[in-house]
């Protein structure tokens, strides 16, 4: 009796505001397609068309916050391409204090879910190059 | 209730507008995705003299030239210099040349020494017009070195 009284308050509820009833329809679609689809979101709080400068003494650079969270646990890698020049590698991606794998046969694996930290590229080389643009891929697998 | 809702949706779209980017991926069964940056090496010019630049240096008396020291130059990518002199010399006396090592120093800004080897060192030697013998007194000399980027 008290569940129906619930139910009709709530029904009561949508039907005099009808701005209810779509954040009641909002929510539905949201969960629904949160539980269809095994999607991962990536936001990044940097300006990727500036240029980055490396630090010539730790040869690093800190790019900036990313987050990446998903609805489902995941696992990934990322494979950092170097353009322009033949001089420099790339040695490890780093959100937080975790590095990313960059093998595809062993990625990261993510159980919380999410990923979120200041992203920071180290780079080897012995002479240092003019300006440089670095293709990095990140592959997404779920777990 | 309402009010804690309009205040939601404004974080979030805000939280949306601040960030530089967001993309959404669907596992299927992967994903990927790519981001190009472009980087740059920061450069420096380290500066090493071996000489005491507040003790007097005597001027030769031929040549009009006084060397000083041994100076070098260091960078970890190609650079330009030039110099420029301050205004303390005595009347009538001007600097004429700035040599590093064999390597004479321009002072123009608009055609600087180019150290395309990354690295300048040698003896510094200045050189003074023939007024510089009619000066009595000790005198002091500025240089100021202005580097730039190759």
């Amino acid at each position: 009796m008290k569940k129906l009284r619930i139910l009709l308050k709530i029904h009561n509820h949508v039907s005099i505001f009808g701005f209810g009833r779509i954040l009641v329809f909002l929510f539905a679609l949201i969960f629904s397609s949160l539980a269809l689809s095994q999607t991962i979101n990536i936001e990044w709080y940097y300006d990727e068309g500036t240029t980055f400068i490396i630090d010539e003494i730790y040869q690093r650079v800190s790019i900036g916050t990313i987050y990446i969270y998903s609805n489902v646990k995941f696992k990934f890698y990322v494979i950092p391409k170097v353009l322009d020049v033949q001089s420099v590698t790339v040695t490890g991606v780093r959100i937080k204090n975790q590095f990313i794998s960059m093998n595809p046969s062993s990625p990261t694996i993510v159980t919380n879910k999410w990923v979120y930290g200041t992203m920071v590229i180290y780079f080897s080389y012995i002479e240092p190059p003019e300006d440089f643009k670095v293709e990095f891929t990140f592959v997404f697998l779920p777990l | 209730m309402r009010k804690v809702f309009v205040v939601l949706v404004t974080l979030i779209l805000a939280s949306f507008i601040f960030a530089a980017g967001s993309v959404s991926l669907r596992l299927n069964p992967n994903a990927s995705w790519s981001q190009t940056l472009t980087f740059f090496v920061r450069q420096w010019i380290r500066v090493t003299w071996d000489y005491d630049e507040t003790q007097a240096f005597a001027i030769d008396d031929t040549s009009y030239t006084a060397t000083v020291g041994n100076i070098e130059f260091k960078s970890n990518k190609s650079f330009k210099l030039y110099y420029g002199i301050g205004n303390t010399l005595p009347s009538g006396v001007n600097v004429v040349s700035v040599k590093v090592g064999s390597v004479v120093l321009s002072n123009s800004s608009t055609t600087p020494t180019e150290v395309s080897t990354k690295l300048l060192s040698g003896v510094l030697e200045i050189g003074f017009n023939p007024e510089v013998l009619n000066v009595e007194n000790d005198f002091s000399v500025k240089f100021d070195f202005t580097f730039l980027p190759f």
